[in-house]
């Protein structure tokens, strides 16, 4: 009996092992705050969800499969919810029960799971009766199997069978067991019986009973009694590891089904966190594997959402076949906001949850991998650049045909000139072996280049200055050779940096007159006085 | 059956010897006590005190003891013991069980382990063919044991009633103080029932929880009143398995016990060697002959004192000191002199060990060994006692000596070391003079540790030998001996000398 909600044909494991890839994702695209809006303090819901969102489902069926699934439960949170609160019940009061630990003999043990599983009859039966009463209910296929399952599997004649074998084990009318004789005669190879059917009153004195010896054991014989309770011991241990192994298998599958249920829940919660602020969400339409970019209407991050009071800035993106996508502008213009928003909603996507949108559509991707600034890049070999270019190398070694990759500031930890060649020399290959790129970048040269290269693959997007009538909203729009540092300078110098330029002319030239005014203070950046500024 | 790996006619064993005391002085007591300890129940000591008679019989032992270097062979051999023991000690569990049920069943293992090892032996030894004269022709008679019906009836009755044991299944039920035993038929296993019911919910392997319960061999009452009920129940196995223990309760062939006891011999001799061996030194397989005759040893040592050392700080060859001697036909006795401390009883000791190990048929500790096949080793071993049972100690001396003498065969090697410390030099002098004379004439073979020097000359029949001395260095003891002339009072000088003591010096002391 497999829960499969989560997959059509895998059981879904919370502890699997996440892509290498998994903790720059956490860590970049601040995912953590996503698990605690899905998980709240639930431990198994905070795993579960950060399993299911950083393990993407690379085939569509398996994203349908979700959806569907998520869609009842939308329809009716109610239903995953009390399935839940039974099988969480269940659980309970197994531990209750296990108070075994402080005698570990066979007979406590067979003790207490004959009670244990007395209790979790009775939530067998409960779970059956849920799976009859909502069966019409659902549509999605994750909950029509396990309904027809539940229904099926835990059928009255199963649950009686079940019931049978409880007072079996009681060992009512003693033990049964029968062994062969192994080294020196001593009885070997053990083995438990069902206790034989009551012979009826005719049977017993009619039929030739087959022979047998019997003996009593005089009850103050002290070292007879320890003897026979030893032999006891034997069948009993036998019967006691059949029992908890039962038990454990039980348990194991209540186990399962909170699991699975706890992602779905998770999902509600979020959905509701972000309803309740007014943000939009919506199911995502699946593209053709393969398909390169994306369609989003009003794409948010949700995490940036939930960290503060009101609503954040949507962006709408027609960026449908586009192998690269660059996006330029002024800084704190929303660059890496979008950036992570196109991110976390493909995880979301591929999670098989909604997505944080108005609409979304994209292509399942085999991975998504990061690559952004790290202030940690302290060079222990070489220097910042050196560390960097190390780090992208990795993430080139995971990346395939389909991945997305999202690039923020790549090489700003070196010069424009270089880090605009080796920019060249890494993001057009990429892309042009079918990796999806998204890229985020102050290098004008880098930028611009790739702008002149004409190619219709390419979508190349402007944040706009903090001034702007709408702020933080991407618009398409050729990279601009100013990074509008000039709004930063007078921020801080109170000046205007032109004039404060012409007003040094007039004193002694220490620079060549060709340099033309105003040539601007870049970002973290260098003047270098014999660059020729491409327009 | 004259068959024996340990004489070429088992008719003409030698019989052990009574007076060992020969062994204590040589140090010998203690090489075949610790050779022969674990294997005590196989009274080999017996062996290790029955010197051989012949010269041939030496040759076969030689032959054995070759084919045992081979390590195929040694391998085939041990594995053979290693199985004997087990099945002798299946024999000693079954003979300590207390329900006769168990004795027997225990008693099938024991000779099915027996008939292994002589199936394994008979196998290695027909595909070996080991060349002594003792092992060809134990091959053969194995060869012949194992196709023999009787031997092939032993094994194949016991296989069949294993078989016919193991297949009885009887049921168990207790119930409160009531236990009953009925036979088994063919009631499903209750556990794999539960495990298919439950297997749906399955999601992973299952834990064990089955508890570790102690199940030593021996069973208790109840379960021993359980099998009675069972042997009542299948009487038919039982009653076959009370038959066969009674017809075959001695199964073992004596010849093969024998076998097993000779090779435990040779084995436990080379065992016990092995660690020297090891360390580099040497030891060879003596050319024995018949007096009169010459006698040649070079490199030879204390083999008692040897396996001490190694014992206790594992020094290499380097510590231990080898000898050379050698007699012409017409020498008889070798005098050894020099000082206290130098090695002179370690010396002779050495030398009468060569000779009783020689006769044994093993393995000496010497380089290269021509020695006489003794028909006795005796001693006469005196150790610096205390002064007051001095006087008392002359006349046991003097009884244990004249009864030494009185046993000398021209065949046999006498080892003295006589201290006669408790006479006077004079007394001592003539003593030992009359000692060496009477040794003389009856043609034996001696070697004679004295201070009195005189005793080393005046006879061509004897032989001095002494010390050699570092002349770097003359108090330092070398522990090694040659043929030279007594000069005892040339230490007593030196000694003196080194303290300031020579007549010269005391002289000069005083004068100041």
């Amino acid at each position: 009996m497999k829960v499969l909600l989560m997959h059509p044909e895998v059981a879904f494991d919370p502890e699997a092992q996440l892509p290498g890839q998994s903790s720059d994702l956490v860590e970049d695209l601040g995912l953590e705050r996503l698990f605690l809006a899905m998980a709240g303090n639930d431990k198994l819901a905070y795993a579960v969800a950060k399993t299911a969102v950083l393990c993407p489902l690379p085939a569509s069926e398996e994203i349908t499969w979700r959806q569907e699934v998520l869609a009842d439960c939308a329809a009716q949170p109610q239903l995953p919810a009390q399935l839940y609160a039974l099988a969480g019940e269940a659980l309970e009061s197994h531990k209750k029960l296990t108070f075994w630990g402080l005698s570990r003999s066979p007979e406590s043990l067979r003790y207490y799971s004959v009670q244990a599983l007395e209790v979790l009859l009775g939530y067998l039966a409960k779970l059956r009766r849920f799976a009859l009463d909502h069966a019409g209910e659902v549509t999605s296929g994750g909950f029509r199997q396990l309904f027809s399952m539940l229904s099926a599997e835990l059928d009255e004649g199963y649950l009686g069978e079940l019931r049978a074998h409880m007072t079996e084990l009681k060992l009512a009318r003693g033990l049964f067991m029968s062994a062969s004789l192994g080294g020196a005669n001593k009885g070997t190879a053990y083995m438990l019986h069902r206790q034989p059917p009551r012979a009826g009153f005719r049977q017993r004195f009619s039929e030739r009973s087959t022979p047998s010896y019997s003996f009593e054991i005089p009850e103050r014989d002290e070292a007879g009694t320890h003897a026979l309770a030893e032999l006891h011991e034997t069948g009993v241990n036998i019967a006691a590891n059949a029992l908890a192994q039962s038990v454990d298998h039980v348990l194991g599958f209540l186990s399962a089904l909170r699991t699975e249920l706890a992602f779905y829940l998770g999902c509600l919660n979020l959905r509701a966190s972000l309803e309740a602020k007014g943000e939009p969400t919506c199911v995502p339409s699946l593209l053709p594997p393969g398909t390169a970019g994306l369609t989003a209407t009003g794409l948010y991050e949700p995490g940036l959402s939930l960290s503060g009071e009101g609503r954040v800035v949507g962006n709408d993106v027609e960026a449908k076949g586009k192998a690269m996508v660059v996006v330029t502008g002024a800084n704190r213009g929303g660059k890496s906001t979008f950036l992570r928003s196109v991110a976390v909603a493909q995880l979301m996507m591929q999670a098989g949850m909604f997505v944080a949108a108005r609409s979304f559509a994209a292509a399942p991707a085999p991975a998504v991998l990061t690559h952004f600034k790290r202030e940690e890049d302290r060079g222990f070999q070489g220097g910042k650049f050196d560390e960097e270019l190390r780090r992208m190398s990795r993430v080139i070694s995971a990346l395939s045909p389909g991945c997305v990759l999202l690039s923020n500031e790549p090489f700003a930890s070196t010069n424009e000139r270089e880090g605009s060649d080796v920019g060249r020399q890494v993001f057009v290959p990429l892309a042009g072996a079918g990796v999806r790129v998204f890229l985020v970048t102050h290098l004008f040269d880098l930028a611009g280049s790739l702008y002149k290269m004409g190619s219709p693959e390419y979508l190349f997007l402007r944040a706009p200055r903090q001034s702007s009538a709408a702020p933080f909203r991407l618009v398409e729009g050729a990279p601009e050779a100013t990074a509008y540092g000039e709004d930063v300078y007078r921020r801080i110098f109170g000046k205007d940096p032109r004039e404060v330029a012409l007003g040094r002319l007039r004193q002694p030239a220490r620079r060549p007159s060709r340099r033309p005014p105003g040539n601007i203070a870049r970002q973290g950046g260098q003047v270098d006085p014999g660059m020729k500024t491409v327009l | 059956m004259t068959l024996s790996l340990l004489y070429p006619d088992k008719a003409s064993a030698p019989a052990a010897l009574e007076d060992r005391r020969f062994a204590i002085d040589l140090e010998l007591d203690q090489v075949f006590a610790t050779a022969t300890s674990g294997r005590e129940d196989l009274r080999l000591m017996d062996l290790f005190y029955a010197p051989l008679r012949s010269v041939d019989q030496v040759a076969y032992r030689h032959e054995v003891l070759a084919d045992l270097e081979l390590p195929q062979v040694a391998a085939a051999v041990r594995g053979f013991l290693e199985q004997m023991g087990r099945a002798r000690e299946i024999l000693s569990v079954a003979g300590s069980l207390h329900t006769h049920l168990q004795t027997q069943r225990l008693f099938l293992d024991a000779v099915l382990t027996y008939c292994g090892a002589v199936a394994s032996l008979a196998a290695s030894l027909s595909s070996l063919q080991p060349p002594s004269r003792a092992l060809r022709a134990f091959g053969e008679h194995l060869a012949n044991y194992e196709a023999s019906p009787a031997f092939k009836d032993l094994g194949d009755r016991a296989r069949e009633l294993v078989g016919s044991l193991s297949r009885v299944r009887y049921k168990i039920h207790i119930r409160g103080t009531r236990v009953t035993v009925s036979a088994y038929q063919n009631e499903p296993d209750y556990a794999k029932e539960l495990e298919t019911t439950f297997a749906k919910f399955r999601q992973e392997a299952p834990t064990d929880y089955t508890a570790k319960l102690r199940s030593p061999l021996d069973m208790n009452q109840v379960e021993a009143r359980v099998l009675e009920s069972v042997a009542l129940l299948y009487p038919e196995p039982f009653s076959s398995l009370a038959d066969y223990f009674a017809l075959h309760k001695d199964f073992m062939d004596p010849d093969i016990v024998d076998f097993e006891r000779a090779a435990q011999f040779y084995l436990a001799y080379l065992e016990r060697i092995a660690p020297l061996q090891e360390k580099g030194l040497a030891f060879c397989y003596p050319r024995v002959s018949l007096s009169p005759a010459g006698v040649h040893v070079e490199g030879c040592f204390d083999l008692a004192l040897a396996l001490k050392a190694a014992s206790q700080d594992g020094t290499g060859p380097a510590g231990v000191v080898t000898n050379d001697f050698e007699l012409s036909a017409a020498e008889r006795v070798i005098v050894v002199t020099g000082p206290n401390s130098g090695g002179k009883t370690t010396f002779c000791r050495a030398a009468g060990q060569v000779h009783y190990l020689a006769s044994l048929g093993l393995p000496v500790p010497a380089r290269s060994a021509e020695v006489v096949l003794a028909d006795n080793v005796l001693t006469s071993f005196v150790q610096a006692e205390a002064l007051e049972v001095a006087r008392s100690h002359l006349e046991d001396e003097l009884f244990n000596l004249h009864n030494v003498i009185g046993r000398a065969t021209p065949q046999t090697v006498v080892i003295m070391n006589e201290s006669f410390s408790s006479t006077t030099l004079a007394d001592a002098a003539v003593i030992g003079k009359a000692v060496l004379a009477e040794l003389v004439q009856r043609g034996a073979l001696g070697v004679y540790v004295t201070f009195v020097e005189e005793l080393a000359s005046g006879d061509d029949a004897v032989v001095s030998m002494g010390a050699i001395v570092d002349p770097q260095d003359p108090m330092r003891r070398t522990y090694r001996f040659v043929r030279k002339e007594p000069e005892g009072r040339a230490y007593a000088a030196l000694l003196a000398e080194r303290y300031g003591l020579s007549f010269h010096a005391v002289t000069e002391r005083v004068a100041r």
